[in-house]
Order: C-alpha cells, then structure tokens, then sequence
C-alpha cells in the first residue's frame, strides 16, 4: 500500500462521520477522480464519481440556455433602435402638420405677412436638415430620418401644388 | 461582455451547477429550471462576473440559490394545492447515456430528506466551511456534520456490493 493510499484510507472515515475539512474534501475528490485508484475503494470511487464527475448537464440545457441569451441579446438592440425611430417619425409628422397649416393659413391671408411657396419651401428644409444633423447615430438611423424626410417634402410639395392651383 | 464571452464562461461551469442543483432539487427536470433560472441571473449581471476570481464557485452559488429558491416555491405551490403534480422527468435519446447517470445521482438524491441534501450540496459541491453553511440554514455544527454523515453514508450504500 502505497503512501497516498494509506492517506486516504484515513481520511475516508472523517469524510463519512463529516468531519473531515474541506482541505480533506479536496484531496479525497482528487484521488477518486483519478483512473488509478486502489481496489479496495472501488465503492468510494463509485461514490465520489457519481457525485463529481459522471453527472453533466442535459445538451438540451444547454442548446435552451444559449437560445435564451441569443434572443434576450436580439431584443435588447431591437429595443434600443425603436424609440429613435418613434421620435423621428413623430417629429417629422409634426413638422408635416404645422408646415401644411400654416401654407393654407398663411396663403388666403392678403395682408403683407404672405410668404411665397418658394420661401415655404426653403423654411421647410432648413427645418428638415436641423432634424437631419440632430440624429447622427447609426447608419440605421440615419436612413430612416432620410426617408422620413423625403416623405415629409413630398407632403409639403403636395401641399404647395394645391394652394398654387387655388 | 459578449454574448459569446459569457456563453462560453458559463458553459464550462454548467456540469458542476447542475449537479448541485440535482443534489438539492432531487429531480433532473426542476434541476434544469434552477440552472436556467440562474443562467439567465448571471447573464443580467454579466457585468460583474469581469470582476470574480473563482467563476466556478460563484456559478455554483447562483444555481445554489436558484434550486432553493425553486425548492421553496414548490413547496408553497403544494401547500396551496394538495394535487400540485410532481415535475415530470424528461429526456430525449441522444441524452440517453448522460440521462442514465444522472438518473442515479437524481434517485439517490431523492432518498436523501431536504437538510440533508442543502448541507451536502453546500459542502462537497460548493466546498463551503462550517460556519458559511451555519449561517445560511441556521443549524448547529454537530448537527450539520450530523446531516453530512448520514448523506455521504446513504450515497455510499447504494454502490456497496
């Protein structure tokens, strides 16, 4: 009997009376984790590998667990893109709604506060550009802002054709 | 953190949390809740695994706490609902060899009473000293080595010839 066997044979009845030190713990689950073990503790060995080494996680658990990040991961980005989104469409509507308004009040007005739809034309864009530079972050959110704005001028176009028929 | 950093940090400690969760839950199904439970804990605070020397030790203790905390939900489930079904246990044929060893530690586990199976997990999977596992369940040294002896000894007999 070799002198690492001998020592573990005398720890092995703390270990079962609980009251060898984790010190002793580690040793023991060392040993028996080996492939070199003594015969005669052929059941502890059994013992130690059902409970640290033979036991592993499902795959399943773990295909579910790396799903689960993957999707929480997709939706954190997808909800840091939104608002911005919100904003711009919103601000753009806005802009739309009281740029149209004040074309159709402002154009049966006779008084000499009346604006060519030329000059209604450049407030518009320069009030578009602002909203344009404000929003530099992401290629994304560029694109979008762009094509709201070429959305928003196509309404304020419209808007000056009709009162231009008038 | 990357999700592909914390996949892979995480991953390699998920042998040693399930066993523990096992040991605690006594059933491989409410096991797999605990340690997904507790993955999904770590990844909302990822950011402070960066800052852990033993990643090991602090895994084990989250999949600890979520088989306890699992533990003690069921336990209120049933005393709500006396027909409260047990968790089914489930596997598919890939797993089969895997299963079949899990199986065993799962069934022993089941045989072990609820402080036993705290105390071994805490001790032998977490390496927890006296005093820590004391504090936590609130039990006296001579009764927790109590509880450890006669976990270790009801482990062993089932591999006894």
């Amino acid at each position: 009997m070799n002198i690492q066997t001998e020592y573990i044979k005398s720890i092995l009845p703390k270990y079962y009376a609980g009251e060898s030190t984790t010190d002793e713990d580690r040793i023991l689950r060392e040993y028996f984790l080996e492939e070199d073990v003594d015969p005669e503790l052929a059941t502890d060995k059994a013992t130690f590998m059902a409970l640290f080494s033979d036991t592993t996680a499902p795959e399943s658990l773990r295909l579910k667990i790396e799903k689960e990040i993957d999707r929480r991961t997709v939706k954190a980005v997808q909800r840091r893109l939104r608002p911005r989104y919100g904003r711009i469409a919103a601000a753009a509507a806005i802009l739309a709604v009281a740029v149209s308004a004040s074309v159709h009040f402002f154009g049966t007005d006779t008084s000499a506060q009346q604006i060519s739809p030329e000059e209604a034309k450049e407030h518009t864009i320069k009030a578009l550009t602002l909203l344009t530079s404000t929003v530099k972050k992401g290629c994304a959110a560029m694109e979008t802002s762009a094509q709201t704005t070429a959305s928003t001028l196509q309404t304020v176009e419209q808007t000056l054709k009709t009162h231009k028929n008038r | 953190m990357t999700a592909t950093d914390f996949k892979s940090k995480i991953c390699t400690h998920l042998d040693a949390m399930y066993r523990v969760a096992l040991v605690l839950c006594g059933n491989s199904a409410d096991a797999s809740d605990a340690v997904q439970d507790a993955a999904i804990k770590l990844w909302e605070s990822r950011d402070k695994l960066d800052a852990v020397t033993n990643t090991q030790a602090y895994c084990v203790a989250a999949a600890r706490n979520a088989a306890l905390t699992l533990i003690r939900s069921r336990r209120h489930a049933e005393s709500l609902d006396p027909a409260y079904p047990l968790a089914a246990e489930t596997s598919t044929e890939q797993e089969i060899e895997a299963a079949d060893t899990a199986r065993r530690l799962e069934s022993i586990a089941a045989t072990l009473p609820e402080n036993q199976r705290t105390v071994l997990a805490m001790r032998d999977f977490q390496g927890c000293e006296m005093d820590e596992i004391e504090q936590v369940t609130g039990l006296s040294a001579g009764n927790i080595r109590v509880l450890l002896s006669r976990a270790r000894a009801t482990i062993r007999k089932h591999f006894e010839k």
